[in-house]
């Protein structure tokens, strides 16, 4: 160290200003590489819509014969007419409406199950409460397919599948270790003034729960909504277990249909899944604050 | 005396009705819970016990009564040629997409962490293929991959021929893990986010003492993020494990790709036999539960906590 000191004592400041516009030039052109790598990878992340974008708008004439890169990027027959066809072809707007209602009476008992259960881990002292918090993490980690069969099971001998019912139950019920503890950790910081006071104008714990913990939490419970309906409406493996009647089927499920063992009709696959992500596509428009917030906190519970 | 007396009483009385609002809050307790505790009994803590007796019958989707058989499954299983191809799989599948992932996700939360133009709008743009449901991006994958995709194009312009990923008993899990490096959106932000987190003093420390990019990384960046990377290490490698979805809809779980979480499903629902497919998921689960447990070793060894 004193040597370094000693050198920077004795050396002209021409040496010190030269080497900080050096370093300035590096850094800008760091900055540069990165910005163009940046680039390259949304490039990378964004080709595969552009592709789907593209097929959609194709005959299936066309999408057997072109070959080179180009011609099968830039549709030639541009048919729009696959967006209605998508329709036509298999009651889609049913399908979409099914989805729709699935995913909203999750959301729904998401919020409220898992608000209630994350009062009691919050804010009520209750024998147990521990033992129950740690099980909780526990079963976060417990895999699915081990539960798979003996769940399918227990709804085929209830009389239960074929229908929606294993699809929302679980939402009314807790709604998934991973919210309620995300909720939970918000209505900790919530202080406990605000809920005596409440207490002593008469307000019952329900009324606690509604008037004071909830809307205080509408980030927390804004995430919560987002990510179930995400994950609702793109599931795949508990429409395809439980839902056999054509009626019953979910958009997730019902793109399968335009392929067959024989062929595959990929504009209209293709089609369908540009609507299919419309409604998630809204979403993260106009609700990113709480995606980011909500992956944040759940990585950080973690 | 007295006083004193009376003031035992009122502090007893005191303890009585605290007691009592106990016993209330208590029951107020279980009764808020309850939706967690029903859910937990009856989807959780029943389907698990289930499901380990139903691997000791020989159980299927067409009889409603099964039969107890001991060991019979686990013992055939052992057997079972296509358990142990499954096995081999699947770990050759986590073993190679648990870190591409992670690498690639850390890679580009390093790039977005950089201050530079627009990083907010490449940060959502690489979040968008989460937003895409399965099948959509399988059957998208298919047309990339497939052996005149516009990947094996590109490759073709550095003079590479690129295999028929998909049907190719070498390529299709190489493939399967390339498709999924495209949706890692969700670890890129976590990554991100543990970035922004870290001081800047110690960056400034490195520095006097003329350390480069490289050594901030070693010495600062590595061991403050170093839960997040074990966090997303033991949830990556939980869903690598699982995966089948992926390999039903692109292969058909042919072409290798015949991992655990398939052949469970397969032997279970498309083959109806649910004895013994309960009997492979327990074995899943013992082989995921020593993945988890190496994990959870090196992150006591290595993780460095703060707090």
């Amino acid at each position: 160290m004193p040597a370094a000191i000693s050198t920077y004592q004795n050396g002209d400041h021409e040496d010190l200003s030269n080497e900080a516009a050096r370093r300035r030039k590096r850094k800008r052109a760091g900055k540069i590489v990165i910005f163009l790598l940046l680039v390259l990878f949304a490039v990378y992340f964004l080709f595969p819509f552009v592709w789907m974008l593209s097929v959609s708008l194709q005959t299936e004439k066309e999408m057997m014969t072109t070959v080179g890169f180009w011609d099968a990027l830039i549709p030639n027959s541009w048919r729009f007419l696959n967006y209605k066809d998508v329709f036509g072809t298999i009651p889609f707007a049913r399908y979409f409406l099914n989805s729709a209602i699935i995913a909203a009476a999750n959301v729904l008992g998401t919020i409220a199950s898992a608000s209630v259960v994350a009062y009691a881990f919050a804010k009520l002292r209750w024998p147990g409460r521990a033992l129950c918090y740690t099980i909780m993490l526990v079963t976060m980690m417990l895999p699915a397919s081990v539960l798979m069969i003996p769940t399918y099971k227990m709804y085929s001998k209830l009389g239960l599948t074929n229908s929606w019912f294993p699809l929302i139950l679980p939402a009314f019920l807790g709604g998934g270790a991973g919210n309620i503890i995300l909720i939970q950790q918000f209505f900790k910081g919530i202080p406990r003034e605000l809920m005596e006071a409440a207490k002593i104008d008469g307000a019952s714990e329900v009324q606690i729960l509604l008037k004071i913990m909830m809307p205080l939490s509408k980030p927390v419970l804004a995430t919560v909504a987002v990510f179930t309906f995400l994950f609702t409406w793109n599931d795949y493996l508990g429409p395809l277990i439980y839902v056999n009647d054509p009626d019953l089927m979910t958009v997730a499920l019902a793109l399968r249909s335009f392929q067959s063992q024989s062929s595959t009709n990929w504009g209209l696959l293709m089609a369908g899944s540009v609507i299919s992500m419309i409604p998630s596509l809204l979403i993260f428009i106009f609700c990113q604050k709480y995606f980011l917030e909500g992956i944040k906190a759940g990585a950080i519970k973690g | 005396m007295r006083s004193e007396h009376s003031e035992q009483k009122a502090v007893r009385s005191e303890m009585r009705r605290m007691k009592r609002f106990g016993k209330r809050e208590a029951l107020l307790g279980f009764l808020f819970a309850m939706p967690w505790i029903l859910g937990f009994l009856l989807l959780t803590a029943f389907p698990l016990f289930y499901s380990l007796y139903l691997s000791f019958t020989n159980a299927t989707t067409s009889s409603t009564t099964e039969t107890f058989k001991g060991f019979a499954n686990y013992k055939a299983i052992v057997t079972d040629a296509n358990f142990w191809l499954s096995v081999k799989n699947t770990i050759f599948f986590v073993l190679l997409s648990v870190p591409l992932n992670l690498l690639f996700s850390l890679l580009l939360a390093l790039l977005l962490h950089a201050k530079v133009l627009g990083r907010k709008m490449f940060r959502a743009l690489y979040y968008i293929p989460t937003l895409v449901t399965i099948v959509a991006v399988v059957y998208l994958w298919q047309q990339l991959l497939g052996s005149s995709g516009v990947v094996n194009q590109l490759l073709g312009v550095f003079g590479i021929q690129g295999p028929d990923w998909f049907h190719d008993y070498s390529w299709a899990t190489p493939g399967l893990a390339l498709m999924g490096m495209w949706s890692v959106g969700g670890t890129v932000v976590i990554f991100l986010s543990s970035l922004t987190d870290v001081p800047k003093q110690l960056y400034e420390a490195v520095e006097m003492d003329g350390g480069g990019n490289f050594r901030k990384f070693v010495h600062v960046t590595l061991p403050a993020i170093s839960p997040i990377v074990f966090y997303n290490l033991l949830t990556a490698t939980i869903a690598a494990f699982q995966v089948f979805v992926q390999p039903m809809l692109m292969t058909g779980g042919d072409y290798n790709t015949n991992y655990l979480g398939y052949y469970v499903y397969q032997t279970g629902f498309t083959v109806g036999r649910q004895g013994y497919a309960s009997a492979i998921s327990w074995l899943m689960l013992i082989i995921m539960g020593v993945f988890i447990a190496l994990i959870q070793y090196a992150r006591k060894r290595w993780a460095v906590y703060n707090d």
